[in-house]
């Protein structure tokens, strides 16, 4: 470690607005921050909290439409950034501010080879040659522990999975050996077992080369492996900053205490009614898209009232499980139960009130919803279309089904989706599967778009609804925590297989099928030394 | 790359059902047009007498499902048989100006498609740009303009006020390459300013679409300067879309440019085909229309073979 | 302009055309104030141009080229071909730039008193591009290419009349007709009657594009270009460009670049619309020659109310035909009156008086038929002639003053002919010239022809046709053509506004004799032999 804790970044009263209907509206107010050389600062906030914005403001950069408004100041090395020449700014990053993107595999290029996209910037500033730069991002690969550091760099991007690319990412930003990292969210789009490999390989280069980074993250378990200040962030303002153990023993500030919060909401596990049929029965479903196979002999059940969590990594088959209940995807071996009766395979071969009986509730609230529609009519179409009702009754449903999910139907009932948050819509969502009336909805991770706290209140809501309407939930996840939260039982998959299932409480408790083990470890935990523990336990050697 | 091998097989069998369907199409329309042949050559100086020992020569007094057949039985062989007008071979009369359009052709493309990509390349880096928005203007000028209003425009300045280039681009086969691309630069200058403006805007178009893109937005944070930006990293993922208006604009180039083969008196094929209409000449006019739908089904096959190709994840595959 | 300079132009104009001798030019020329050596040197300079010289190669825009024409004579129908047909074949006789009739191939003709058997001295010294020399046998094969059962030829009803062609010797044949024509030897310039080297079956042999006329050909690419060369064995004076290029440029537009560019040295039918921009380039010379090329408007004389003579001649006098032929065809055009027979015709009369534009004479016509208005409809298509349907539509407007409601269809350019002409009962006609009037009338206006485009029957007019077309007393023939004309003009179902003049250029370095033929563009299609280089 470098002796030399000088300051390196060092920003003051920063400002950044956004264009839009026509007039300049803020988005960061006066944020102060400063970074020392080899230091680790986490951002935290929520989705709007401006950590982005700030960390692209770290390089001088904002986005088309953005700008850095007047009195701000930001500082690198000595260099007042907010007067440097857009030419001079282009030759500091990637050279000495380096970015790591949220989604890797969106942000290669997917028409060049991995290599030459690292190798682009040392060649462009003349800090290597072309082959000495590219001995130098094997180099790099193998110590981010990417598998054939050798050849790896000569693949396409979309040869590469997406943990690979994340390192390969880090890697690349390695590449000038710059002073300063921008990570945003790097981990967030992967799963929790490669996440685990991803982080341990940034915490480790950036040890290595003392190299000071951003660490932009929603997720508090993950700041505080990676952080050793964290800065929480709200709306564009700064609510506290402490260095990591300090701020996660004893944080000063309400919201950040209510982040802290998020996790303590926990639904006590149901019991199977005893002598009931299950509502639905998965019995020896195996599928496949086209002539892959997907499933091999899914089996399990569902009973009235009760929730099931369906985990697994992405590629395990969840989704398409769901896909086979709901009818969109015939299985080609095994049926699916409904109270005990078969239901057709395909879809187009059930009757209404079939369709009616299981609902579904999406992922991606924003493209489930017709922007163009009013939300009277998103949640009044099925209740038309399932129950006949027109006119003022039809009205009362909707504001029934408005008031259900804890929105005022006075205030809502004509509105568009563009104009509510992630979460209103997400409850759109959920309203508009209730009126069809059902009795089973499966949730398609319904909370992984949402920041915490709104994710948690979508949670204290469907299990609202669970105990007014005696609903069954299928809850698609790869989020633990959530799983704790509100699952009665759970169903671990992995490539297309169950591999374990029981109460969730059992799930919880050891001794555990080996993946479930593995699953249940690399979920992230609010101790600042839970990544080194977990690694010495494991041996370094494990990622991959 | 045994997929493409096989698209390219099923859509050349789709082609040829295609021409089937055309050349159907296209003798039923030259049979319904008013007057018939001997009308035709023979004019407005004809005696019934006459039109009917014409028709008897030439075979036109039988059923036209009969001419047909005979017609597509030859057609199957090779055989697409003789001009009714001239009695040559359709062959040898289509030939040499179906090599000329062709020549045009490709002497517009290896202008205008290189103008317009860089052109595109340039709008898109300026984009909102004073200069962006002149090019904007004065291509959509060129593409709404008709092509012989064009034609005149050019001879008018080019040809006849400063004398550079000739306005009759007649070529033959005694003139040196030299000799004939300037003979037929006006034309070629026509249909480029003509068909620059397509690719012009939809390169522009689909480089602006992929800016909002991440990987974009990446190389910007990697410090990659403004022009490498587009050209290494959008161009190279722009071109599906490109390749399909160039394609559609080559098309256009081979078959849709009677008017400036009139303007400039070019020996082209559209012209044949117009003076084979009118003097209902059924091989001939049958010979120029399947030309002219090859050449569409082909260029949109070579497009979707070009736009497969350009797309690395279908170029290697994992 | 001062009025003696407009005078000046319009006497060399008009000697230019060869309406004025050198005499009375000069006589014109000193009334007119100028001195006599003045007047001399205008005549010297202006008129008389220089001897012709050899040398050169002629290029030549034509318009009215396809890709489907052909050499088949009898076939022969685009201005491109005919015009071609000229520089490489010769015929029998030829129209001379008098508008007279002249030798080509045959030196002389003689007829029996009933003008029934012509015998026509042939030329000793022709051949053909091959070497072959031209005989009795040739003639007589490209005669009967156009008769006979099963002929395609179109000029097959031109030589409806005639019963036998046969040689005389190598160097004469005898042509018999079952009745009298003095008009045959005109009927021989016709542009299909070219002639041909026979094949031993007695037909002809056309697909080797070999002729007899002043030119052979080197190359030729239909619809495109055709290059010829000096025929050395061609049997008459002239011939004195090298080379010959004609290139079809059927764009008006192109036409007219290529000769200011200088890339053609004469093109035909000039564009009315730009005609004055050209004239005023000092290189070149715009040619308007008065054609026997009639624009004619043909009711149906049996069907109503056209059969009515008063309704007739109303829409005769209703249409203004200065207008016509200054708004539409922009002054190149001969206004006409009613009868097919141009100026440049033989017989042509000159003493019937100008049909004027008269609506209230046309009212008082309308009144006598018992009408008191008139709804009539006029077909017309721009294929025709371009303007012809505004032509319609000014005549219509002409024809309002007079209570008469002319409905103007635009009809489809294609199948113009075989679906409007002689079908619908008044329309829009463009006839190309014809020698002399008996052709014109047989062809057109007797009650019997298959062409009567309005259905015309008038007994007077047929007796004469048939009497005049064997009299071979030119005076009593002239006064007959004159009644006929009368008669067409008082009596006939065919309005005829105005006949077309045919307008082409040359550049100036082309020079050509003080007259040029009205039968066809470019001096009667012989300005290849006729013109030179000054």
């Amino acid at each position: 470690m470098s002796q030399d804790k000088s300051v390196l970044l060092n920003i003051k009263n920063l400002i950044i607005e956004g264009y839009s209907d026509e007039k300049w509206v803020g988005i960061v107010h006066g944020v102060d921050l400063t970074l020392h050389r080899g230091e680790v600062m986490g951002l935290i906030g929520e989705s709007g909290a401006g950590k982005s914005t700030i960390g692209l403001a770290a390089m001088g950069f904002t986005k088309d439409g953005c700008r850095i408004g007047e009195g701000s100041s930001i500082e690198f090395d000595g260099m007042e950034l907010t007067t440097t020449p857009e030419s001079d700014l282009q030759s500091l990053r990637g050279a000495r501010i380096a970015y790591v993107a949220q989604s890797a595999a969106a942000s290669f290029n997917p028409a060049h080879k991995l290599i030459d996209q690292h190798t682009e910037a040392p060649i462009q500033y003349r800090i290597k040659k072309r082959l000495e730069s590219q001995e130098d991002a094997m180099e790099l690969y193998e110590r981010l522990r990417l598998p054939n550091p050798k050849e790896i760099g000569f693949r396409y991007p979309h040869q590469v999975s997406g943990g690979q690319l994340q390192r390969a990412m880090t890697a690349m930003a390695m590449a000038c050996r710059p002073d300063l990292i921008i990570f945003d969210e790097p981990t967030t789009a992967l799963d929790v077992t490669t996440q685990i490999e991803v982080l341990s390989a940034i915490r480790d280069i950036v040890d290595q080369f003392d190299t000071a980074a951003l660490y932009i993250t929603h997720d508090l378990a993950v700041v505080a492996q990676m952080a050793d200040v964290i800065k929480v962030l709200l709306k564009g303002n700064e609510v506290e900053e402490a260095d990591t153990r300090t701020m996660l023993e004893n944080p000063q500030d309400d919201y950040t205490k209510s982040l802290w919060a998020v996790r303590d909401f926990k639904r006590d596990q149901k019991p199977r009614p005893s002598d009931d049929t299950a509502l639905v029965t998965v019995k020896n479903v195996d599928a496949s898209y086209g002539d892959t196979p997907v499933l091999h002999d899914v089996s399990f059940d569902i009973y009235r009232g009760m929730t099931v969590a369906v985990v697994g990594e992405s590629g395990s088959g969840k989704s398409t499980v769901a896909r086979c209940i709901t009818g969109l995807l015939p299985p080609t071996k095994g049926e699916i139960l409904f109270q005990g009766e078969a239901l057709p395979p395909d879809y187009r071969d059930r009757t209404k009130d079939q369709l009616r009986q299981a609902q579904m509730i999406y992922q991606m609230a924003d493209t489930a919803l017709n922007p163009k529609v009013k939300i009277c009519d998103i949640i009044g179409r099925p209740a038309q279309f399932y129950s006949g009702l027109h006119g003022p009754a039809l009205k009362n449903r909707v504001d029934e089904l408005l008031d259900l999910i804890e929105l005022d139907p006075s205030k809502y009932y004509n509105r568009y989706p563009p104009e509510l948050s992630g979460g209103q819509k997400q409850r759109i969502g959920i309203a508009r599967s209730l009126a069809a009336e059902p009795t089973f909805i499966i949730c398609d991770e319904v909370t992984s778009a949402l920041d915490q706290l709104v994710a948690e209140g979508i949670l204290r809501l469907l299990d609202k609804l669970q105990n007014e309407l005696d609903l069954s939930y299928m809850f698609i996840t790869h989020d633990l925590a959530t799983v704790r939260s509100i699952a009665d039982e759970v169903v671990v998959m992995q490539y297309g297989k169950v591999v374990e299932q029981g109460p969730k409480d059992e799930m919880f408790t050891p001794p555990h099928h080996e993946y479930t083990d593995l699953l249940l470890s690399s979920v992230p935990e609010m101790d600042p030394d839970w990544l080194t523990t977990l690694l010495d336990e494991r041996g370094t050697d494990s990622t991959d | 790359m045994g997929d493409i091998a096989g698209i390219v097989l099923k859509r050349l069998g789709l082609g040829l059902i295609t021409l089937l369907v055309i050349s159907i199409i296209i003798f039923g329309a030259v049979e319904f047009l008013p007057g018939d042949l001997a009308q035709a050559v023979l004019g407005q100086g004809a005696t019934e007498e006459n039109l009917a020992a014409f028709r008897k020569q030439l075979g036109l007094d039988r059923a036209a499902p009969i001419r047909y057949f005979e017609w597509l039985g030859n057609a199957v062989t090779g055989d697409f048989g003789n001009s009714l007008v001239s009695q040559k071979p359709v062959s040898e009369a289509i030939g040499e100006r179906f090599g000329n359009t062709l020549f045009l052709a490709l002497y517009a493309a290896c202008i205008a498609v290189p103008i317009a990509i860089f052109l595109g390349v340039l709008v898109a880096l300026y984009r909102n740009s004073v200069f962006d928005r002149v090019a904007n203007v004065m291509t959509l000028t060129s593409i709404s303009s008709p092509e012989f209003f064009l034609g005149y425009i050019l001879i008018l300045f080019i040809s006849v006020k400063w004398e550079m280039f000739p306005a009759i681009a007649k070529i033959d086969d005694g003139m040196t390459l030299m000799e004939k691309l300037n003979r037929t630069f006006l034309p070629a200058l026509t249909m480029v300013l003509v068909v620059v403006a397509h690719m012009m805007r939809m390169t522009r178009a689909s480089i602006i679409n992929l800016l909002a893109s991440p990987y974009v937005e990446m190389a910007r944070l990697k410090g990659v300067p403004a022009w490498k930006v587009i050209v290494k990293h959008t161009l190279p993922n722009a071109w599906a879309p490109v390749i399909n208006v160039i394609a559609m604009n080559l098309a256009y180039l081979i078959t849709g440019v009677v008017l400036v083969e009139v303007v400039f008196v070019y020996p082209g094929i559209g012209q044949m085909l117009v003076d084979s209409v009118s003097k209902r000449d059924f091989p001939v006019v049958q010979a120029c229309c399947l030309i002219f739908a090859a050449t569409f089904i082909l260029l949109n096959l070579a497009a979707d073979v070009g736009s497969i190709l350009t797309n690395p994840r279908l170029r290697h595959p994992k | 302009m001062s009025d003696k300079k407009e005078f000046k132009d319009l006497l060399t104009q008009d000697a230019k055309s060869g309406k004025l001798g050198r005499r009375d030019f000069m006589r014109f020329a000193v009334a007119a104030g100028m001195t006599v050596p003045l007047a001399s040197g205008l005549w010297t300079s202006d008129v008389a141009a220089a001897t012709p010289q050899k040398g050169g190669k002629f290029r030549v825009g034509v318009h009215d080229g396809n890709t489907s024409d052909t050499f088949d004579p009898g076939t022969y129908l685009s201005v491109g071909m005919i015009q071609l047909a000229h520089a490489h074949r010769s015929y029998l006789t030829e129209i001379t730039p008098e508008n007279t009739l002249g030798p080509d191939m045959a030196d002389s003709w003689s007829a029996t008193p009933d003008a029934k058997t012509w015998t026509f001295e042939l030329n000793k010294n022709a051949t053909f591009h091959n070497g072959k020399k031209f005989t009795s046998k040739d003639a007589v094969a490209s005669l009967n290419h156009h008769r006979g059962e099963g002929s395609t030829s179109a000029a097959a009803a031109l030589l409806s009349t005639v019963v036998d062609v046969k040689a005389k010797g190598d160097h004469a044949i005898v042509i018999e007709l079952n009745q009298g024509s003095a008009d045959l030897p005109y009927f021989m310039t016709d542009y299909h009657l070219a002639i041909c080297p026979a094949k031993a079956d007695g037909s002809i042999e056309w697909d080797t594009m070999i002729g007899a006329g002043p030119y052979k050909i080197v190359d030729h690419k239909p619809g495109i270009s055709t290059n010829l060369v000096r025929h050395d064995g061609w049997h008459r004076q002239g011939a004195y460009f090298d080379e010959l290029e004609l290139l079809v440029l059927n764009d008006p537009n192109a036409r007219q670049t290529a000769l200011i560019t200088d890339d053609v040295d004469a093109i035909t039918s000039v564009d009315l619309k730009t005609m004055a921009l050209m004239a005023r380039n000092k290189k070149l010379v715009v040619e308007n020659v008065a054609s026997g090329s009639a624009i004619t408007l043909p009711m149906f004389c049996d069907v109503d109310p056209y059969s009515s003579v008063d309704v007739r001649l109303a829409l005769k006098y209703a249409v203004n035909r200065d207008e016509l032929v200054e708004k539409i065809m922009f002054g190149t055009a001969t206004v006409g009156n009613d009868y097919h027979v141009s100026s440049g015709m033989p017989f042509a009369p000159t003493d019937i008086p100008q049909r004027p534009y008269d609506p209230d004479k046309a009212k008082f016509h309308l009144k006598k038929a018992g009408h008191s208005s008139l709804d009539v409809s006029l077909s017309a298509a721009d294929s025709i002639l371009g303007g012809a349907v505004d032509m319609c539509v000014l005549y219509a407007e002409h024809a309002k003053k007079a209570g008469i409601n002319i409905n103007v269809v635009r009809e489809a350019n294609d199948g113009y002919w075989s679906d409007v002409w002689l079908k619908k009962p008044w329309c829009f006609v463009k006839w190309g010239a014809r020698p002399t009037p008996d052709q014109m009338f047989s062809l057109a206006y007797k009650d019997d022809a298959p062409w009567n485009e309005s259905h015309w029957q008038n007994k007077r007019f047929n007796e004469l046709l048939l009497t005049a077309k064997a009299e071979l007393d030119e005076k009593l023939r002239a006064e007959q053509y004159r009644e006929m004309c009368q008669i067409a003009s008082d009596d006939g179902g065919t309005v005829i506004p105005f006949f077309a003049n045919f307008v082409y250029a040359r550049n100036k370095r082309v020079a050509h004799g003080p007259n040029l033929a009205a039968a066809w563009e470019l001096d009667g299609g012989r300005g290849y032999h006729r013109w030179w280089f000054a």
